[in-house]
């Protein structure tokens, strides 16, 4: 488990990532994916995901499509081109950033 | 056991929801869908539903927890408007109101006075409605119909009656073009106007420049008139205010249009 601090600035690149390219995923969903993919570590909560997700639809980078199933209503999430293109720039200098954060913990600090 | 949330299971979580919150309704479906889905895990587990729907409460921590959502929701969202958009909202509205002011003291006709409800309407829902994100299904019905048959109405009217008498010129027309543009908008072009096409970047910006520069024009007008009385250019200024007011209420539709009409058809 992670600090909510940590977790906080990770969520977009997340869901950019797990929807890369043509996935669509409701919120749900796209919370235990998380969970599965990281063995329980990483837990996203709703607090979090539905305000990073309705940010991501309000900048264009998700499309949504909403289904019912029944009475119950389902919004599927997607990348629109302009998010393919922001997914694989955030993934990269996520990458990016995580060796930098490597080089430094192995680093010995300055004496 | 039965681990499906029944249809008035449905109706119960959604009431919760909204006393504890939850308005906008893109994030009621999407909590709504949560809810249920967590409901329904511990439904398989072997829960009845009342404490199954009890645990998936508990998960969400606390019912604090679905305010601070829809607050963090709104705040996520209000974050990308830039100050930009925010002024040309609100130049749009007070130009919107001067050009209207300036076509009612030169003649009221019924095509315009309904036009100008139509776009009266307009500005209150997304000065008041949208901004506040206090949407509720009677006001978005009513919202619809105004937004789409009184303009259609108006042009039919002041296309019908007054064309041979009409003497204001060019923005006669543009009101006419507005009036048919917006309701034509809602129900065709929003499919080629995707929220990602360029054409539609292309025209917001084309839009916002239009109006920022006939609106610029006014001053300048004003000054050669000053200095150049024999110079009849003030003559053309009801047509610049409302020139520019209808380009911005087309570029500020084309930014907002898209998430009305996603509600509207949530909706119906």
């Amino acid at each position: 488990m992670y600090s909510k601090e940590l977790i906080r600035g990770m969520i977009q690149p997340i869901i950019l990532k797990l929807l890369y390219p043509d996935h669509k995923m409701y919120g749900y969903e796209i919370c235990q994916k998380v969970k599965e993919l990281t063995n329980d570590d990483l837990l996203i909560r709703e607090g979090s995901l539905y305000p990073a997700l309705h940010k991501l639809l309000d900048n264009g980078l998700l499309r949504v499509e909403e289904v019912m199933l029944g009475k119950r209503p389902r919004r599927y999430y997607q990348l629109t081109p302009a998010g393919k293109t922001e997914a694989a720039a955030k993934t990269e200098e996520l990458s990016r950033f995580l060796n930098t954060m490597q080089l430094f913990l192995n680093s010995s600090p300055a004496r | 056991m039965n681990s499906i949330v029944s249809t008035t299971q449905v109706d119960l979580i959604r009431q919760d929801l909204r006393k504890n919150g939850i308005t906008a309704p893109g994030l009621e479906s999407d909590v709504l869908d949560h809810m249920i889905c967590g409901t329904e895990k511990y439904m398989s587990e072997g829960y009845a539903f009342h404490k199954a729907y009890q645990k998936a409460w508990y998960d969400l921590n606390e019912k604090q927890a679905l305010a601070l959502i829809q607050q963090e929701t709104s705040q996520a969202i209000s974050e990308g408007k830039s100050v930009l958009k925010r002024v040309l909202g609100y130049f749009l509205i007070l130009s919107a109101f001067i050009g209207i002011f300036m076509t009612f003291t030169l003649k009221a006709s019924p095509a315009l006075i309904m036009s100008c409800i139509s776009v009266m309407i307009f500005f209150i829902y997304h000065s008041v409605f949208s901004w506040r994100r206090q949407k509720s299904n009677k006001h978005n019905r009513a919202l619809f119909i105004g937004l789409t048959l009184l303009p259609i109405v108006g042009a039919v009217i002041f296309l019908i009656r007054e064309f041979q008498f009409y003497i204001y010129g060019t923005s006669g027309w543009v009101l006419v073009i507005i009036f048919i543009a917006v309701p034509i908008y809602y129900l065709f072009v929003r499919k080629v106007l995707t929220e990602d096409s360029t054409l539609r970047q292309f025209l917001i910006q084309t839009f916002q420049f239009l109006s920022v520069a006939s609106l610029c024009w006014i001053p300048l007008a004003s000054g050669l008139q000053l200095f150049r009385p024999d110079v009849a250019v003030l003559f053309f200024l009801d047509d610049l205010l409302i020139i520019s007011a209808s380009s911005l209420l087309l570029a500020l539709g084309l930014q907002k249009l898209s998430s009305t009409w996603r509600l509207l058809r949530s909706i119906f």
